[in-house]
């Protein structure tokens, strides 16, 4: 998966958790968290998710932003 | 083979406080006769723990265990672990071939995975792979390893898979096949009791309620369960905390981190984020990530009181922090300030390559994502991590540190070309080596290493010898280098002296990638010198190595293989040089013509004359301008004019004269071939002009086939001169100088009188007659178109003794006169007329010997 993308996770994160994604934009939706970036590769989108994981994070959904999306 | 580290190769200790979960281990008892057992959860799911306890104490049994590393995105290293874990099993018994199978130092061949499948197929006994953490394999072929083990490896084997993610394995089907049993997420969540017994254990008292809520919140989680208890055990108000936790909204990771940390002094934190960027962190290293001389002392208190820390610090046992905890560590650490986090890295990447683990220091300077200190460590390591086929890992740090590409680095391009060579990528390397040499300033071992690499490509840098650096792994490489530059220069003694040192610089560091380029080349410089026996003993060990075949040795191994054939052919046996060459490997202009010039040798002597001599003109005219070691350009010439003037094409062998002189004036092969082409003239004057200086070589260079084909040239042309004494003289001295040599070719070429005055030296008691025996044998056509009977073989047997007629009738109790008959029936088959006749052409013929 290359392009923008935007993940969801459960609950408020703190700053600490928030640290852990510096590229990503972080956006609290109420009882969510949406990050969402652009990557080059799948190995890129990999290594959040493995991210997400290490810190415990429950992932909630995963999707691409196709850029109509956008506007 | 790559180097496995013991504590990857078995389960890890369990935790304290550990919980034997029975319910699923009742599961996985259930599902055991299935192909695939799969754990697939996120982790702090209490996945290994769970398959550790499982296992128990059949590990090192029948169970094989390997953990598996980010790095193993190297096929090489994941199945070097694979192999050694499986072959330190009891079940696996001796006979097994898994004790004979290596992994490539190159690159793991699909062939590798199919004897590795064949070989667990063919065990007569269940044998259990369990591989944990399997998210980290990563690359197709080992994907297609895993799904030819689960296809191919027979009703006994049996493959439990552990990771956070699912494994590229046809899942559907297998389910459908009822050859998998699996465990989730929501399997591996605790029940309320199983929590209840987890708190429980570590040395909480709560009641049912808080314990009820603690479950309720977590969620059965094991890793959110364990971090609860810790901040919970020395909580002044548990129920405080309990009220918190059920109504943050933050993830249930998120909060317990907090309150873990909440309940710790700053200094301690601090020293905790500090420690974080490594996952194992050895006594040593902690004081120089946090900077505290006491770090040991507050590591092994938070130990003690708090439980947050495992491990003492000592060697083998280092410091770990829970892997949620650690990331949120080095999460907090970069809210700081990301120069932080690769300001630590860059201190335990230094840490590690002084401790000589370049493969750590690595794994933290890729990380720090400072070019200059992965440079750095690539040209402090490069020598080493090459020589020992580490060429993943340095390949990694080279594209890492090479990102912008901006000038050149000798330290990278010379690293990079060691790895396009082990891959076989000749055209790449070359380019990398011409970016190397851009380079106008490196440090003295970059250009040491350099020089090295050109060397042993058969380049000629434009610099002197400089000593030969400290460290033994760049020493191996700069002696291995200048061996090979000597032995193309036809110094072959220094190139003997500089290889013999290098191989074993190469040994004593474990660098098997030069030890097998060292030890072909010295192949070659033996046989240049001479020393046929010693060099066939090196060519046939290089040859015989596992994965000589390898894209990344095959170039060596033709250089290995080009010695032995023609080893071969000088021992009169043409089949084998044949053979040995008959593919054409990757490989440089000098090699190829030595192997073309040895098969076609081969060739001619199998009795294709026109054939042979045809490839030997090839071989030549394929060479063009380049530059072949004197030894062989002679060898060459010699097997080519011989086969010319033996067919009869004078020109020929003029032609093939000319070559050499144009390029080896001083060749004392061209004497031989003057010498060679007044006996085909019928000028034996001549010859024995031509050749006179051969037989009065002063000093005496140790001697070579070619001393043994001026004698034998020698003897025929005393022969011609009804000098028979001499000419018996000469022959005994060829087979002299040609015994220790095994130099039975020249026998096979010389001129008939002289065979036949070697029948003589059959005779028993004489001094190597059985040398002699062999060399009458050699060029023996096949022993087709004559049929002995057995009576008459045991007659034959006995004609070259110097036994009378009479004593065999004897020793074969039958009377002379039956004796009489047989030897005539004999003559008669080989058309011979003399007892000596009969012994030359049943020799020839290869009735006897």
């Amino acid at each position: 998966m290359s392009g923008r993308f935007e993940i969801r996770v459960s609950g408020r994160l703190s700053d600490r958790a928030r640290a852990a994604f510096p590229d990503m934009a972080v956006v609290e939706v109420p009882a969510e968290t949406v990050l969402s970036g652009v990557s080059q590769d799948d190995d890129e989108v990999h290594g959040i998710l493995d991210r997400i994981q290490a810190l415990g994070l429950e992932l909630v959904s995963l999707r691409q932003v196709r850029e109509t999306d956008e506007s | 083979m790559a180097h496995v580290a013991r504590s990857r190769t078995g389960p890890p200790e369990l935790p304290p406080g550990h919980v034997r979960r029975g319910a699923l281990e009742d599961v996985l008892d259930r599902g055991a006769d299935r192909a695939l057992v799969l754990l697939s959860a996120p982790p702090g799911f209490g996945k290994t723990s769970l398959l550790a306890s499982w296992i128990g104490a059949d590990h090192g049994r029948a169970t094989a265990w390997v953990s598996l590393e980010p790095e193993d995105r190297d096929p090489r290293r994941l199945w070097s672990a694979v192999l050694e874990a499986l072959t330190s099993l009891s079940a696996v018994p001796p006979s097994s071939r898994l004790h004979r199978l290596v992994v490539s130092r190159s690159t793991v061949a699909p062939e590798f995975l199919t004897e590795l499948t064949e070989a667990l197929a063919a065990l007569p006994t269940p044998v259990r792979l369990v591989l944990d953490d399997v998210q980290h394999l990563a690359d197709p072929l080992s994907r297609q390893g895993l799904a030819m083990l689960l296809r191919d490896a027979g009703p006994l084997f049996r493959l439990v898979l552990a990771g956070r993610r699912d494994p590229p394995l046809p899942l559907p089907r297998l389910r459908m096949d009822e050859r998998v049993t699996e465990l989730r997420a929501g399997h591996l969540q605790f029940a309320p009791d199983e929590s209840a017994a987890l708190l429980h254990a570590c040395g909480l008292h709560l009641d049912d309620a808080q314990v009820a809520e603690l479950h309720e919140r977590t969620g059965g989680w094991v890793a959110g369960l364990r971090l609860a208890a810790l901040s919970l055990r020395d909580h002044p108000h548990p129920e405080r905390f309990l009220e918190g936790f059920s109504g943050d909204e933050r993830p249930v990771a998120d909060y317990l981190v907090d309150e873990v940390l909440a309940g710790l002094a700053e200094p301690h934190r601090e020293v905790l984020r500090r420690i974080s960027v490594a996952a194992r962190v050895p006594a040593a290293l902690a004081p120089r990530l946090t900077g505290r001389t006491d770090a040991t002392e507050v590591l092994d208190e938070l130990a003690r009181d708090t439980g947050l820390v495992t491990g003492s610090g000592a060697p083998g046992d280092p410091y770990r922090l829970p892997e949620l905890l650690r990331s949120h560590l080095v999460a907090d650490l970069g809210r700081r300030g990301p120069d932080l986090v690769a300001g630590l890295d860059t201190v335990a990447a230094a840490w590690w390559s002084e401790q000589g683990e370049p493969v750590e220091a690595l794994r933290h300077a890729a990380r720090a994502g400072d070019g200059e200190l992965l440079a750095a460590l690539v040209g402090r390591w490069g020598p080493w991590l090459a020589g020992r086929g580490e060429h993943a890992a340095l390949g990694r740090a080279v594209s890492a540190a090479d990102r912008d590409g901006a000038r050149p680095d000798a330290r990278l391009a010379t690293a990079a070309v060691h790895g396009h060579l082990a891959r076989g990528e000749s055209d790449a390397a070359r380019d990398a080596l011409r970016r190397a040499r851009r380079d106008r300033t490196p440090d003295p071992d970059t250009r040491a290493f350099r020089a090295a690499t050109e060397r042993v490509l058969g380049r000629r840098p434009p610099v002197d010898d400089e000593p030969v650096p400290a460290e033994p792994a760049l020493g191996a490489h700069v002696r291995v280098g200048r061996g090979a530059a000597a032995l193309l220069a036809g110094e072959a003694s220094r190139a003997r002296t500089e290889l013999g040192a290098g191989l074993a610089l190469a040994h004593r560091a474990g660098l098997d990638v030069v030890a097998h380029r060292g030890r072909a080349l010295l192949a070659a410089a033996l046989w240049v010198a001479g020393d046929v026996p010693r060099a066939l003993e090196a060519a046939e060990r290089v040859v015989g190595e596992p994965d000589a075949d390898g894209p990344g040795a095959a170039p060596w191994t033709a250089i290995a293989g080009a010695v032995a054939a023609h080893a071969a052919l000088l021992r009169a046996d043409p089949a084998a040089a044949r053979d040995t060459t008959e593919d054409a490997p990757p490989t440089t202009p000098a090699v190829r013509f030595a192997r073309r010039s040895a098969h076609g040798g081969a060739v001619f002597d199998l009795g294709e004359g026109p054939a042979g001599l045809l490839a030997l003109q090839a071989a030549r005219t394929e060479l063009g301008d380049a530059d072949v070691p004197g030894a062989l350009a002679a060898a060459a010439a010699l097997l080519e004019h011989r086969a010319a003037l033996e067919l009869g094409h004078t020109t020929a062998a003029g032609a093939v004269a000319a070559w050499l002189a144009g390029r080896r004036p001083a060749s004392p092969a061209l004497a031989l071939m003057r010498g060679w082409g007044a006996v085909a003239a019928g000028d034996p004057a001549a010859a024995r002009e031509a050749i006179a200086p051969l037989l009065a070589r002063r000093p005496r260079p140790s001697p070579d086939a070619l001393d043994v084909e001026a004698w034998l040239l020698e003897s025929a042309g005393r022969l011609a001169r009804d000098d028979r004494p001499g000419a018996r003289a000469a022959a005994r001295h060829a087979v002299g100088l040609a015994e220790p040599l095994g130099a039975l070719r020249p026998f096979a070429h010389a001129d008939g009188g002289v065979r036949a005055l070697l029948v003589d030296e059959l005779a028993t008691g004489a001094p190597r007659a059985a040398f002699v025996a062999r060399a009458l044998a050699a060029g023996a056509t096949s022993p087709g178109g004559i049929a002995l009977s057995v009576r008459e073989h045991d007659v034959l047997t006995r004609l070259p003794s110097l036994e009378s007629l009479d004593e065999i009738a004897s020793e074969l109790d039958v009377s002379i006169n039956t004796i009489k008959t047989h030897v005539r029936a004999l003559y008669g088959k080989l058309g011979v007329t003399t007892r000596r006749d009969a012994v030359l052409v049943a020799h020839e013929q290869g009735l006897l010997g």
